[in-house]
């Protein structure tokens, strides 16, 4: 099977569980360039979805010394994602969101919604959902982690932002030494 | 998309790929139908094609090349359902656990859904079985509630044919594997260079007193053939190659098929029945064409290479009054004793970068484990690899303890990808005569053919066996330097690519569907050549094997042709 140390190990649950995009469809999408407009509309979410997912995908992969989701573009790629390849998940997207409200709109007595909590209270929320929702933290975590690492064709990872992160660099051809173990052995 | 095996499009540029290739009427009788053109099927319609029969492939999928390939990783079938493999929308499977059970929609069975079938986009692990494999039942027993059974041939008859694979495709090794049964001729090809997760299994195994060996692969080290070496880009396991240095059906068996003259690969033709006269003889096979409309091919004998899952549900749904329960299942084993091998992972963490994501998959193996000590009391065996299945979508790795967010996982997030590996074990399964794909009676394809229904509980033998390959995974990964070890994984598989012992070979006609020489016991002109003859799993890796038995029935039924004995 793409055997389990690949399923396991995959961004998340839904890049493995979302989609059946078909050949064409992979076609078509290649033709999105990386670099859409700030002020571009966005194709399936609403404007309230994105500002929510621009802060949660932040939080998730911060900008700190280096750059994050924001930089990589994360919620275009998901917005992109879900008009194309994700197509057909696009009701388990909405519904992930849906929870997502419903469990953070508990999080203070006072019922403030996640964007209104402040900075701190929002990481520790996302805690509270890793801890007690995990599959939906995993749908949310994994398509962030997705669009910080599927090729830049499909809108996230601008720059190879995400690639940089981890040390990856798409060269596509590599002579041995490959690491450090087998230095000395080619 | 193609379909059209003479072009392809490049950027809008239509680009000639092949030699012209012969094509045939539905209405001309040919000498041969070959359903599928994977691992077995390519090497059936190049040998017999070559050997002077006209044949015609039928091939769900398209004919893709490596012009249409890609290195983003939606392309491979890392994504399932995606553009190399079966689309599980189109075509549900279901499955459950016993006949008890409802079976529900799943997506147990996973194969290459292109001209070249799953070796477009395999890890090419080409392992030899040993010879003990053949002859099981005579030397170890069979145990409880299991159908294990000797083949019907040894490893003797198949080595010449697991030589003829090396050459003709091109496997990458070194001969002298103490575990490796005998063989004729060296590799064609050196190794392929050692990776770090080769070194490590190198260093975990001396220490262990096993013996760590160069992996076979088949995948070029050097150009060989007219196709290029492996430039070591790391997108391989799931994906197909984009330099013809994997040695697929694709790019070795499938055009020198089409050059004989004699085969046409007719794409985007789906079978859907395997039609019988009434003397009980097949007359060719009816397929959905790209439109979703019948066609028959008419053909003097037919070879059914579709795949361990495909195979017998095309069988079954060949039922007639004359075949009640499917074709060439008098013995009602057609869709029994299904295997699928068995896996035992384990992670491990190291000091330092492996950077297992260039290169091939896998540069060492260790085969002390293909035989077990009695004094354990475990039946089968496998072996072992170490491997960073890792390709950049798998940037978000994680590991157990250790933040999955934020700044703190930020940190740590190069770590998981360069410096982590697992070790694989590749295990046997046993077969059982439960545990079988039939037909669905409810869920239907997009065609409005049934779903196949996998009935399966993995036998308790392999739950044993896998635990025990895992505890030795991580001695593996301890004495190889591992900071850290983490997953419990091991067991017989439940559904994957490795589609086993469904029309099974063998010499009784009550317990088996073909013969030795792949002939239906029922059907003089019907063939079953691919996973679906295996007597037994192998340890681990069945490819290899599937294009031998594939060789040497290519020999037997040309030899029976000219006979005029079909």
């Amino acid at each position: 099977m793409q055997r389990r140390d690949f399923v396991q190990s995959m961004a998340g649950g839904l890049a493995g569980a979302l989609g059946a995009a078909s050949w064409s469809q992979l076609r078509a999408v290649s033709a999105y360039a990386a670099g859409v407009a700030e002020s571009a509309p966005y194709e399936c979410l609403t404007a309230e979805q994105a500002k929510l997912l621009d802060v949660v995908t932040a939080h998730l992969i911060p900008t700190d010394d280096t750059p994050g989701a924001r930089e990589a573009k994360v919620v275009r790629f998901i917005d992109h994602a879900l008009a194309t390849i994700f197509k057909d998940n696009q009701k388990d997207f909405a519904k992930t969101l849906a929870d997502f409200t419903e469990f953070t709109s508990h999080y203070r007595p006072d019922g403030a919604a996640f964007l209104a909590l402040t900075p701190n209270e929002q990481i520790d929320a996302l805690g509270e959902l890793e801890r007690l929702e995990p599959d939906v933290f995993r749908d949310l975590r994994g398509i962030t982690m997705t669009g910080m690492f599927a090729h830049p064709e499909h809108g996230g990872n601008f720059g190879k932002i995400g690639w940089k992160l981890i040390g990856y660099e798409d060269r596509y051809s590599w002579a041995p030494p490959f690491g450090y173990y087998d230095r000395g052995r080619e | 998309m193609s379909g059209d095996p003479h072009h392809t499009h490049h950027r809008g540029e239509p680009v000639r790929l092949l030699p012209p290739m012969r094509t045939y009427a539905p209405t001309d009788e040919v000498d041969f139908v070959i359903v599928g053109s994977g691992a077995a099927g390519g090497v059936m319609a190049r040998e017999l094609s070559r050997n002077g029969f006209s044949v015609v492939v039928l091939e769900q999928g398209p004919f893709l090349t490596e012009r249409d390939f890609s290195h983003d990783q939606f392309w491979g079938d890392l994504q399932p359902d995606k553009a190399l493999t079966n689309n599980r929308k189109d075509q549900p499977g279901t499955s459950r656990k016993t006949d008890k059970d409802d079976a529900k929609i799943s997506s147990w069975n996973n194969y290459g859904r292109v001209v070249g079938g799953g070796s477009v986009h395999f890890t090419a692990n080409y392992w030899r079985f040993p010879e003990l494999e053949f002859e099981q039942a005579t030397r170890f027993g069979v145990p409880d509630d299991s159908t294990i059974a000797d083949w019907p041939i040894r490893y003797a008859d198949l080595e010449p044919y697991y030589t003829k694979v090396e050459w003709d495709i091109g496997v990458s090794g070194l001969a002298g594997n103490p575990f490796e049964p005998p063989r004729t001729k060296p590799f064609p090809l050196p190794p392929l260079p050692i990776k770090s997760e080769g070194v490590l299994l190198e260093r975990g195994a001396n220490k262990l007193g096993m013996h760590p060996w160069p992996a076979p692969m088949a995948i070029l080290s050097h150009p060989y053939r007219g196709r290029s070496g492996c430039v070591a880009c790391g997108i391989c396991i799931g994906n197909a190659c984009e330099v013809r240095a994997k040695s697929s059906s694709l790019v070795t068996m499938i055009p020198e098929a089409v050059a004989s003259g004699r085969c046409e690969i007719r794409t985007l033709s789906y079978a859907r029945k395997v039609e019988t006269n009434a003397s009980g003889r097949v007359t060719g096979v009816t397929y959905f064409d790209k439109n979703k409309k019948e066609v028959l091919q008419r053909a003097k004998a037919v070879v059914l290479s579709a795949n361990g899952c495909e195979t017998p549900k095309l069988l079954l749904m060949s039922a007639t009054t004359a075949f009640p329960d499917g074709l060439a299942n008098s013995s009602g084993q057609v869709g029994r004793n299904i295997m699928f091998n068995g896996s035992a992972l384990r992670d491990g963490l190291f000091e330092h970068e492996i950077n297992g994501w260039k290169g091939a998959v896998v540069s060492r193996v260790v085969w002390d484990t293909y035989e077990m000590p009695a004094s354990l009391g475990l039946y089968g065996g496998g072996g072992f690899d170490f491997r960073c299945g890792y390709t950049p979508l798998n940037g978000g790795a994680t590991w157990p303890g250790e933040p999955t967010w934020g700044s703190a996982w930020k940190k740590r997030a190069r770590d998981y990808f360069t410096k982590s590996l697992s070790v694989y074990g590749h295990m046997s399964s046993l077969p059982t005569p439960n545990n079988r794909v039939d037909l669905d009676p409810k869920v239907k394809d997009a065609w409005g053919l049934p779903a196949p229904r996998l009935t399966f509980t993995g036998h308790p033998n392999d739950f044993k066996l896998g635990a025990w390959f895992g505890k030795r995974g991580e001695e593996l990964l301890t004495a190889a330097g591992a900071l850290s070890v983490a997953g419990e994984y091991g067991g017989p598989d439940g559904g994957g690519p490795h589609l086993l012992g469904t029309c099974r070979m063998g010499n009784d006609p009550r317990t088996s569907v073909v013969n030795a020489d792949h002939r239906a016991h029922d059907v003089p002109n019907l063939f079953i050549v691919d996973g679906s003859n295996f007597v037994t799993s192998g340890r681990g890796q069945p490819t290899m094997t599937i294009q031998a038995l594939a060789f040497r029935a290519a020999d037997r039924i040309t030899a029976l042709a000219k006979a005029k004995a079909l």
